[in-house]
């Protein structure tokens, strides 16, 4: 335990660490976007430290950074790279990923697209190496 | 957590004791939380790191291509590099996927040469097939060839964790590799006590059967030889497959370490070896070690190692597993006695010398199995038990056969041929001790074996006997035809309704014979 910090202080950083996806219960296109925001603040060493059940949810991936998605193919276990694989190959979850970056990008301006084209990098970048991701 | 950095006193800034501007408590506020958040992460990476330090990272397919082409190949640059191959060829959205694919499978099968005819199989575009093939050889393949050609220097995570977690405990093991408890190690099925029918004999059911006999938790060495021994499931066992079970349990109670194929996820055993003989000797005690050469019988080597394994005591012959059913050897048995004269069969030279082939006053009828053999056989034991026979038979029929006394048939049998025509079989003369008082020797070999002719020859001089008697009272013309007092109750092997002649001749000459079963009774 930290010694910097109170005993909920580290409870609520170990959930924004480890469980991302469970910060809202309810599972509405602003919460979506804000668990898309946690992930995408995340350093490269902290990208694994989200449990492998967070790679089953759209809004994880839509966060994710380039480096973080290298990172990822490089470091993490099978069970997480299963369950990446599989959302990917879900079709509802490839449009759940793309409505959020979508959202983000309307936060910023109404041209923007640099969210948008973060993930289709971030899907591309999965699907040249989607050997390393099937087992 | 320090009382100044509460966010009791954050909400509440120091406005008694020592006042400060409110710009700086908001620095410390965020230092604290950063610095706090920091710890956090390192915590939770180490702990993430111990559970996952035996995690499978990479697929088997990859997990042997050189580390540094898989950290080449894993670079995110390659994404924008097939984009601009893409963009410089024509290639469409499909044919840019297959970038990435084709490079792959160059790095798997180190076919480095290949490239073009790669390209040109797979992409539709044949007219820039070349071009593709050059820019990818220029761009990747030409890199990759280089990193191949370098010595691994230091291991991957992933090779390293591919090799080092060929050594696993199998509770570890079986967490990680879920095929493992599936793996088959015994051939027959097990019976489960609550499960009604025979299961499959995998590693998860036999710890199941395990936890169901001695309870879960961990069990001590003597427990585990008991269930390997004596349980239901374990009394089936070969001794290949106990020494695999004593491996599985002994590192389930005691977290040893299993030789695990990563690939097949299955626990590898070694195949047993022979041991020399003097470690044979050593391992299962003095008193047996005549038992053992260098040409043992595996299983038995493999039996000799469980009780090493096991710990077991030297007083039992390492060859028990044979007898795994009964592993205590009672010597108040009764059959201790042949046991010994089994053991005698190789004569004097044997252990126990001439112990059984002593004359014996009286024989017992032998009680035989239903051997036979196409020609004249000896087991054994039945030479131990013919010998005396016929030396008791040939005394006690030597006054009749010096007599020779040739008795009526008419008397001696009731509705029936003579003893000899009426039994089929015909006793061949024994191989080792011809009997000097025997007749004449047998004619032709039997399907019989030889106690056979023992008892044949008993109830012929019992006969003979009755005859000799029988020609007396012929002979004497003043009494009457004998009539056999009572009835001679004969095994049914030989003749059911054969009738000796009584003793007493001068008894109930007017009776009719009553037939009852088998056994003619003329009282």
């Amino acid at each position: 335990m930290s010694d910097n910090l109170s005993t909920l202080e580290e409870v609520d950083f170990q959930g924004k660490l480890q469980f991302p996806h469970l910060m809202f219960t309810r599972k509405d296109p602003m919460a979506k976007k804000k668990i898309a925001y946690v992930v995408l603040a995340k350093k490269e060493n902290e990208i694994l430290l989200v449990s492998p059940a967070g790679f089953g949810e759209a809004a994880v991936i839509a966060g994710l950074t380039e480096k973080n998605i290298e990172y990822f193919a490089k470091f993490a276990p099978r069970e997480y790279r299963e369950k990446l694989a599989e959302t990917i190959d879900n079709d509802y979850s490839l449009k759940d990923i793309w409505e959020v970056a979508k959202a983000m990008d309307e936060d910023l301006n109404d041209n923007a697209k640099n969210n948008r084209l973060r993930v289709k990098n971030v899907l591309q970048y999965i699907y040249d190496n989607q050997i390393a991701f099937h087992f | 957590m320090s009382a100044n950095f509460s966010s009791n006193n954050f909400l509440r800034p120091n406005t008694v004791s020592q006042p400060q501007p409110v710009f700086d408590s908001f620095g410390d506020e965020k230092q604290r939380l950063a610095e706090g958040y920091d710890d956090v992460v390192e915590e939770l990476s180490e702990k993430w790191k111990k559970e996952n330090a035996g995690a499978q990272i990479f697929p088997e397919t990859i997990a042997m291509v050189h580390p540094e082409v898989l950290d080449f190949l894993l670079e995110f640059e390659r994404v924008s590099e097939y984009d601009e191959i893409a963009k410089q060829t024509g290639l469409d959205a499909q044919g840019r996927d297959l970038l990435g694919h084709i490079v792959w499978k160059i790095a798997q099968t180190k076919k480095f040469g290949e490239i073009a005819n790669e390209v040109s199989s797979q992409v539709a575009l044949a007219s820039s097939a070349n071009l593709i093939s050059q820019l990818l050889e220029q761009k990747i393949i030409s890199k990759i060839v280089l990193l191949a050609a370098k010595p691994i220097t230091e291991r991957r995570q992933s090779e390293a964790i591919v090799k080092k977690d060929s050594k696993l405990p199998l509770s570890q093991a079986m967490s990680q590799y879920p095929k493992l408890g599936e793996q088959s190690i015994t051939s027959n099925p097990l019976k489960l006590r609550y499960f009604p029918t025979p299961v499959r004999s995998s590693i998860k059911n036999w710890i199941t059967d395990y936890h169901d006999a001695l309870g879960a938790g961990k069990h001590s060495t003597i427990d585990r030889g008991n269930y390997l021994f004596h349980s239901e499931n374990g009394k089936r066992l070969t001794p290949a497959e106990r020494q695999k079970m004593s491996l599985v349990l002994k590192s389930l109670d005691e977290e040893t370490m299993l030789d695990i194929d990563v690939d097949r996820q299955a626990i590898v055993f070694e195949v047993p070896k022979p041991l020399p003989v003097s470690e044979n000797r050593s391992s299962v005690g003095a008193s047996n070690s005549s038992n053992f050469s260098a040409n043992a019988n595996p299983e038995e080597i493999a039996q000799a190692r469980i009780r090493q394994s096991l710990n077991f005591s030297n007083s039992q012959n390492a060859t028990a597993g044979k007898n795994q059913d009964a592993p205590v050897f009672a010597f108040e048995d009764s059959d201790y006695a042949n046991v010994l004269r089994a053991k005698n069969s190789t004569g004097a030279e044997s252990t126990f010398g001439n112990f059984a082939s002593e004359k014996k006053p009286e024989v017992e009828k032998p009680a035989f199995g239903s051997l036979s053999f196409s020609s004249a056989q000896e087991l054994p034991v039945e030479k131990k038990f013919v010998a005396p026979a016929q030396n008791s038979i040939a005394k006690f029929s030597m006054p009749a056969q010096q007599a020779k006394i040739e008795p009526p048939k008419a008397p001696q049998t009731w509705n029936s041929p003579d003893l000899r025509q009426q039994s089929s079989f015909v006793a061949p003369t024994p191989p080792a001790q011809p009997i000097q008082t025997q007749p004449a020797p047998a004619p032709a070999q039997s399907i019989q074996t030889q106690p056979v002719q023992a008892q044949l020859n008993k109830i012929e001089s019992v006969q003979a006997q009755s005859n000799q008697i029988h020609a007396a009272q012929v002979s004497a013309p003043e009494k009457k035809p004998t009539q056999p007092t009572g009835p001679i109750v004969l095994p049914r092997n030989y003749s059911p309704y054969v009738i000796s002649p009584s003793h007493r001749a001068n008894n109930s000459a007017q009776n009719e014979p009553k037939i009852q079963g088998n056994t003619v009774d003329l009282s």
